[in-house]
């Protein structure tokens, strides 16, 4: 295959590969998340005995990351690529360099490091072992062997391959800005930058995300979420009477936990969020998040 | 005799783990080989990013028929305990011996090992020491649970060379078979390969591009480094923290050489260091012209057709966006110091929490302005000038350079202060009141900065003491011993003279300070014996005094310390002693009181009364004026008066009262010796 000209190459080539490997190729979740480990395909699948390999783009949400559209490399909402594989494969690894070389990274010329970082979610209550990977000092994806979700170990390990798209395409594609990246060919009949697409969402969102979003909206609506999720996990008011013991609308659920967190996060970026408080925000999300792989290593027990 | 060779390769193990598991590799083997009855002449473990292993030089090449023995537990021991040491081997009561020996009497339990082959009493020892291995994190991967590991483990070499033939070792851990082949270099020499002897196996390793040995590994780098370096008029800036990280990224090391591109040469050096280091574990290269930081060497893991140009300027790209960034960041602090000053961070210090029940670093501020114009006192030092400089100790904290590289704290602050006109001095205070951070490290000299630096930390370690934050075995995440350490360098490494009692007193804080007092005690213990002061004397010393007399401590060790080792100073232990012994063997009769009438007291007990009484008097004067030497002369004065007391009085006679008061007498002249120092921590090691 040629090596990739544009940003949705990328893509499509990453999801050729993978699938070829395996992998079932999912579309993103239509939640905000910020990042594409939220994706039930991968929070929920690490939990309980069941095979599970799948890929799929997801766009994240960082509100604070957001920089109106300035910076050469941050945004507050950019889209990484997601592989995951369940019990993970011997050669894991292996598969993974196969595909920066699929992409036309040569590992004789370039310098490709992986560099200890353990990944750790405290909303999501999660750990792995691992790396993030540096290519010529550019750290592309990052690479994790999971071992606990909700406080729950993972077994099988799910393995996870990270890649930062953006930041991958900047140095395929030889850019200096992520602004500048052809989003599709150049060759086409209507070639589009990445700013064409996303300057102005970017200008947008960062002004919304930093100065106008209603913030006691926002907290309104995370209690509720927070409620919510409670309700159908039938751990405060028992919303689900009617539902046997086992079938606890874990996915429903899970839902509002991904919504508080975003929530959260944007609470956070629009800084009425004290250091103090902070703290006490994660532990809520995290304690959704704990509820949830509960419930569904529950379900997934109760199928067997 | 043989030669082992035992490889563990895996996917890439953590930098910093690499040297603790090589010498943990090196301690399970020897201790297993002698545990088995093995010889062997050299022991050689290595370790790189992909493995670890060890190779054994002329090992002994036959187990021969031996017998180990187990000691159980005492004689007389609990039936429990018994009972758990047969469970725990497998055997029947009947099985057990009983055996003295210079600790007592035993039960062993006797094994006969028997003949067998090297090869599997290798394999034995090298299954035990995986499975015992011990990484400070380690993990599960795929779906066999039957060991835990730094990262997946990918594949096991156990050649055994015997007679000039190769033999496989037969291991199987994880369902990973032991092979005879390995494999050198994953991107300049990936196939797998055999050996024939242990030079083989070295030789064809360093030919596809594998340095076995760590130190090997930063050898080249620094001879490279230093050529690379020298040719085009630099010098390497030392670093051998991040060199050691460096060479635990890189099974086979190529520095590179990169300039710093000119428009970011306009950042703070220290900005530019940072960054070179955390994020890209860049060497800095000072130019020998004019001394700047205007390079870097970086070290790639593989060498390139076009000599590594590609993998220099992605690197330099790197570069060139964090330091932009900086620059960005650099730019806003700067604006903003010179239109509203430092102070202006002050207000957002507000918003930064220091500790959920202590407030915000604001309010910690206030405190330690409050500390340090208390402080000031002592020293020669404008009280609007102390107040003025501690006020902005913290402020660099919500500088956006400092948030974005927290390890710049104070050196950016300093920087600032400059650029708000602050003085040289505060601006140095500034910078150096967090030190010593490291035991290495200096600490700060000047006394505006030696103020601000006790005043930070006395607020910092009693405000956590008193919501309850106090180090355990351990455990010390809030560096508690760290910080305290720092307080009693200050002092004693600037010949201070301040009373840490007053000091803790300075913070206003209402808490029951003894054992703040107890824990800080032991950690001067800890200083002193560091340095090298005989640690007897000094536990003797540290128990008996208040914290005030830190400042003199060196001093009063020293003369202790010779003292004791005096024929005046020997005598005194003696009869410490030979007066300790008697109490404690007569314990019953000691605790027996009667008044006693003059007339029944002889002429030795009232020459030794006296004498007590009056070296009672000189011993506490002496020491109110805190001079020792006198302290020690006058106990050495009374020792020939109480061995002659001894010698010729029956302490234990019959009369009951009289009795009584000797007892009392030898007790008081106990603690009277006491007082100068804890005679009985002398004998202790």
């Amino acid at each position: 295959m040629p090596k990739p000209d544009c940003f949705q190459q990328i893509i499509l080539l990453l999801q050729n590969f993978w699938s070829y490997k395996g992998c079932v190729i999912l579309q993103p979740y239509d939640l905000e998340v910020g990042a594409g480990t939220f994706h039930p395909a991968t929070t929920l699948k690490s939990l309980g005995p069941d095979d599970w390999s799948a890929a799929y783009v997801q766009p994240c949400r960082r509100p604070s990351d957001g920089r109106y559209g300035d910076s050469p490399n941050r945004l507050q909402h950019y889209y990484q690529f997601q592989v995951v594989m369940k019990p993970s494969p011997v050669t894991f690894k292996e598969m993974y360099l196969e595909s920066l070389s699929e992409l036309g990274i040569d590992r004789s010329v370039h310098d490709i490091r992986f560099v200890e970082d353990d990944w750790e979610s405290p909303t999501l209550g999660a750990w792995g072992l691992g790396w993030e990977v540096w290519c010529d000092g550019m750290e592309i994806s990052q690479f994790t062997y999971f071992q606990q979700v909700g406080g729950h170990d993972c077994k099988p390990v799910m393995g996870e391959i990270t890649y930062g798209l953006e930041r991958l395409a900047m140095f395929i594609l030889d850019c200096e800005s992520v602004m500048d990246l052809p989003y599709n060919s150049p060759n086409s009949p209507r070639p589009l930058k990445y700013s064409d697409i996303f300057l102005e969402a970017e200008k947008q969102y960062s002004e919304w995300n930093f100065s106008l979003a209603n913030t006691e909206v926002i907290f309104r609506h995370f209690d509720d979420a927070e409620k919510m999720c409670q309700e159908i996990l039938g751990a405060a008011v028992s919303l689900n009477k009617s539902l046997s013991k086992n079938n606890k609308l874990v996915q429903p659920a899970y839902d509002q936990c991904i919504k508080a967190s975003h929530l959260f996060n944007l609470l956070d970026s629009r800084g009425v969020i004290s250091t103090a408080q902070r703290q006490v925000y994660i532990g809520r999300v995290r304690a959704l998040a704990k509820l949830c792989a509960d419930a569904y290593i529950d379900e997934v027990s109760s199928r067997v | 005799m043989s030669d082992f060779i035992f490889e563990l390769i895996s996917e890439e193990i953590p930098a910093k783990m690499q040297a603790p598991a090589m010498l943990q590799l090196e301690t399970l083997t020897l201790k297993k080989v002698a545990e088995n009855g093995l010889t062997a002449e050299e022991l050689m473990p290595f370790v790189t990013p992909m493995r670890l292993g060890i190779i054994i030089q002329n090992i002994s090449t036959e187990v021969n028929e031996s017998i180990k023995e187990i000691r159980g537990p005492r004689i007389g021991a609990s039936e429990n305990a018994i009972l758990g040491f047969l469970k725990k081997n497998k055997i029947e009561r009947s099985d057990l011996q009983e055996k003295k020996t210079d600790k007592g009497e035993f039960y062993f339990y006797t094994i006969k090992i028997s003949a067998q082959p090297i090869s599997n009493v290798l394999a034995g020892i090298f299954t035990e020491i995986v499975h015992e291995f011990n990484w400070p994190k380690s993990m599960y991967w795929g779906d066999n649970y039957s060991l835990r590991w730094v990262r997946p483990l990918r594949s096991i070499v156990a050649v055994l060379f015997e007679k000039g033939k190769r033999k496989r070792v037969p291991l199987n851990i994880r369902d990973i078979e032991s092979d005879i082949t390995t494999r050198a270099h994953q991107v300049m020499h990936p196939a797998f390969f055999d050996f024939n002897s242990v030079e083989d196996y070295q030789e064809k390793l360093l030919k596809g591009k594998v340095i076995l040995q760590p130190k090997d590994r930063k050898t080249r780098v620094l001879q490279e480094g230093k050529r690379l370096a020298e040719a085009r008029g630099f010098y390497l800036v030392k670093d051998e923290k991040l060199l050691d990280e460096i060479i635990g990224l890189t099974e086979f090391p190529n520095p590179i050489l990169g300039e710093i591109p000119k428009e970011l040469l306009s950042l703070p050096e220290e900005v530019i260091i940072t960054s070179m280091r955390e994020h890209q574990k860049f060497l800095s290269l000072r130019s020998k012209a004019n001394g700047k930081v205007e390079a870097f060497l970086m070290v790639a893991d593989i060498q390139t057709q076009d000599k590594q140009k590609t993998i220099l300027s992605g690197n330099i790209r790197v570069l060139n966006s964090r330091l932009k960034d900086a620059i960005f960041f650099y730019k806003n602090d700067q604006e903003l110091v010179k239109r509203q000053g430092m102070r202006a961070w002050n207000d957002k210090l507000k918003s930064v929490r220091f500790h959920e029940k202590l407030g915000s670093q604001y309010d910690r501020v206030e405190r330690i302005v409050k500390i340090a114009i208390l402080l000031a006192k002592q020293f020669d030092l404008e009280r609007d000038e102390v107040s003025k400089a501690a006020s902005l100790i913290k402020a660099d904290l919500v500088s956006d350079l400092v948030v974005e590289f927290p390890s710049l704290q104070g050196s950016m602050g300093a920087h600032y202060a400059k650029i708000a006109g602050c003085e040289e001095m505060v601006s140095e205070a500034i910078r150096d009141h967090y030190l010593p951070v490291g035991s290495n490290d200096v600490v700060p000299k000047r006394l505006l900065s030696i103020v601000l630096a006790l005043s930070d930390k006395i607020d910092y370690l009693t405000c956590l003491w008193r919501i309850g934050i106090k180090p355990t075995g351990n455990k010390d995440p809030f560096a508690l011993r760290r910080t305290s350490l720092g307080i009693i360098r200050i002092i004693l490494e600037n010949k201070l003279n301040v009373d840490l009692d007053y000091l803790i007193d300075l913070t206003e804080v209402n808490f029951d300070k003894t054992d703040l007092q107890l824990f800080l005690k032991e950690r001067i213990a800890y200083y002193l014996t560091e340095k090298n002061y005989q640690k007897n004397v000094v536990k003797a010393v540290v128990q008996q005094y208040k914290l005030d007399l830190l400042p003199i401590l060196p001093r009063v060790i020293a003369e202790i310390t010779e003292f004791i080792s005096s024929e005046s100073g020997k005598k005194a232990l003696a009869v410490y002693k030979r007066v300790s012994n008697f109490l404690s063997s007569n314990k019953k009769l000691f605790s027996y009181e009667e008044k006693i009438s003059k007339d029944h007291i002889t002429e030795e007990d009232q020459i030794v009364q006296e004498q007590l009484i009056s070296t009672k008097e000189r011993v506490e004067r002496s020491l109110q004026s805190k001079d020792f030497n006198t302290a020690l002369f006058v106990l050495g004065s009374m020792v020939d008066s109480v061995n002659q007391f001894l010698d010729n009085v029956q302490v234990n006679c019959e009369d009951n009262a009289l009795r009584s008061l000797r007892y009392a007498l030898l007790n008081e002249i106990l603690q009277n010796m006491d007082r100068v120092l804890v005679f009985s921590e002398l004998d202790k090691k």
